[in-house]
């Protein structure tokens, strides 16, 4: 006699197939979303103060910054890399090593607001685009490192596996995308006034 | 060749890929910083900088191309 599966079977299978296709577009959507947000706050700086910028910008803590949020763009790909390779140490070091440049861009970011600060204020035309969209972002990096600290977690209590490891290409994603930001933010707030 | 030797050699590979991205994108990032500052007005020559890096960080970090397919792909 021929086996005929439960519903529950199907279910499960069915559940197993288009899971992760549906949490992948899920996610773009909301990336999408953020896309939109981040771009009204690009377009406003140039519709408030055109493509001028103040004299005083750190252009070296900005290239720095970009290139720790590049570094840790890298690192959040060897983990979800190694993740997906079932290579859970290397996916624990890289984590860590994504946060502590997540933190560090913080710090840089810290200090970027305090010099600019007292070079534009807040509530002037360019202030306001400024420290907003830095604001912004550097929100989003924050709650990237709080993502990344809790699958790191996870992940080093074993929850994670090379066939079940979407929570580590989520939050991974998300963070590319704030990196994907950036490479956008930077040059409308650094470089497109020139030297 | 054993799954484990296999699953490496794999893993070393995506890693060398995610490396040469991660080169290209410095480097594209150190010449579009070197047209800010000697360009008088560059707005229009770091539009393609912008264009290139993202599409790198969208088609090899964020594996965009997972939108044409149903099942997706994974690093």
């Amino acid at each position: 006699m021929a086996m005929t599966a439960t519903p529950e079977a199907v279910h499960s299978r069915a559940e197993a197939t288009y899971r992760p296709a549906a949490n992948r577009l899920g996610l773009w959507l909301f990336l999408a979303s953020e896309t939109f947000l981040f771009s009204a706050f690009i377009s406003s700086r140039f519709v408030v103060s055109g493509t001028d910028q103040p004299e005083h910008l750190n252009q070296g803590l900005a290239l720095l910054l970009t290139l720790l949020l590049l570094w840790s763009s890298i690192s959040a790909f060897r983990a979800e890399a190694a993740m997906a390779h079932d290579n859970r140490r290397l996916f624990q070091r890289e984590i860590l090593t994504t946060i502590v440049l997540g933190v560090l861009f913080l710090v840089g970011v810290g200090v970027e607001f305090n010099e600019a600060l007292a070079d534009f204020p807040a509530n002037t035309i360019y202030g306001s685009s400024f420290f907003m969209l830095i604001g912004l972002h550097a929100f989003h990096v924050l709650t990237g490192i709080l993502a990344l600290g809790v699958v790191w977690n996870l992940g080093r209590l074993g929850h994670y596996g090379s066939d079940n490891h979407w929570p580590v290409e989520g939050v991974v994603k998300y963070w590319h995308f704030v990196d994907l930001m950036w490479v956008a933010i930077y040059p409308t707030l650094y470089l497109f006034g020139g030297s | 060749m054993s799954d484990k030797s296999k699953g490496s050699t794999e893993l070393a590979a995506v890693i060398q890929r995610g490396w040469f991205t991660a080169g290209a994108l410095a480097v594209l990032t150190l010449i579009e910083y070197f047209v800010a500052t000697s360009v008088d007005r560059p707005t229009l020559w770091l539009l393609p900088f912008i264009v290139a890096k993202g599409g790198l960080i969208l088609e090899v970090f964020m594996h965009s191309s997972d939108l044409t397919t149903l099942d997706g792909g994974n690093a």
